[in-house]
């Protein structure tokens, strides 16, 4: 009976225009083109405001590291390597003390951010020729 | 790529083929507009399939194939922004929505067998489709729901079960309760 019910019902489904199909592709196309878009500016202008953030991070961090006095620490790898290879515990806590750590903290967070935007960017560059392609 | 499952297209479409979902719109539109189309009215169906194939490109990628197959999710979200867009129209009957209660009563059609629900005079009658959509308007949401997924989109109970967030017990009594009306509306 099931078989019968079943062949009954399908004979009196609803058929919907025939470009329901288009209509619906092209709409999500679409919302596709406004998220890619709108990724685009998000991530470019985060991109850009790292960038820009980096020039006086960079300037911070080059100053610390220069009045913490780290490039002298460093700078005896190279003069001195017998050394630094002989006392490389007590070379390397000294090296770590004078890493001036919140400015190199700032450096690098800005340094993933705008390499991370940059990644995104060129993800949603490429997805928008697609969604271009596929539209077409 | 017509002839390839559909889990198959959605693997395709997360490695970067954006032509799978294209397949898959191809495949779900009618079925989800004849869905749509008998619990939220025909002149909505259109948009609210529109509606649910955005919510499901939205959210494809969270999608696991191994919690339920790609069918049962999507008349899932068909089923929700049907009732979603019922709700912001309006036009939802309160008695569509509290006719849940009297779910777990014990009715007489559980004792009728299979064979016995719908009489061969029945199935005659109902073989005039347009006899049968008109029936149908006519059924108690619930019970309709349950018909067209079970008899349309050949949906197993549990199935149906799953796209309405309802008992497998609920479900299969439903179903006999929905044969016993439709039966009572055409004779």
């Amino acid at each position: 009976m099931k078989d019968k019910i079943t062949t009954i019902f399908q004979k009196a489904a609803y058929s919907p225009e025939p470009e329901l199909a288009l209509a619906v592709w092209s709409s999500v196309i679409a919302q596709e083109r406004k998220q890619t878009r709108l990724k685009l500016w998000a991530f470019g202008f985060t991109g850009l405001a790292s960038l820009t953030g980096l020039v006086p991070a960079f300037k911070i961090l080059f100053t610390d590291l220069s009045q913490s006095g780290f490039y002298e620490y460093f700078s005896l790898l190279f003069s001195d390597t017998g050394s630094v290879v002989t006392y490389w515990k007590e070379f390397s806590f000294s090296l770590a003390e004078a890493l001036p750590v919140i400015s190199t903290i700032l450096t690098l967070s800005l340094l993933f951010v705008c390499f991370l935007s940059l990644k995104y960017l060129m993800k949603q560059i490429i997805r928008s020729q697609l969604t271009f392609n596929a539209a077409l | 790529m017509s002839g390839e499952s559909d889990a198959d297209i959605i693997i395709s479409y997360k490695n970067g083929n954006e032509e799978a979902f294209k397949e898959l719109v191809n495949r779900y539109s009618a079925p989800l507009f004849n869905f749509t189309a008998r619990i939220g009215g025909r002149n909505e169906a259109p948009d609210i399939v529109q509606e649910t194939f955005i919510k499901v490109w939205k959210s494809i990628f969270r999608f696991d194939q191994n919690k339920a197959s790609f069918k049962t999710w999507i008349f899932t979200i068909a089923k929700n922004t049907t009732t979603d867009f019922l709700r912001k129209k309006k036009s939802i009957l309160f008695t569509d929505l509290e006719k849940n209660k009297d779910e777990e009563m014990i009715s007489f059609a559980e004792n009728i067998p299979d064979e016995n629900l719908l009489p061969d005079l029945v199935l005659q009658k109902m073989e005039d489709s347009q006899l049968l959509n008109k029936t149908l308007e006519k059924l108690r949401l619930d019970y309709r729901e349950v018909l067209i997924l079970h008899y349309q989109e050949e949906m197993t109970f549990e199935e149906i079960g799953r796209v309405l967030n309802k008992p497998l017990n609920t479900v299969k009594s439903q179903h006999r309760r929905a044969l016993m009306e439709l039966r009572k509306l055409l004779e």
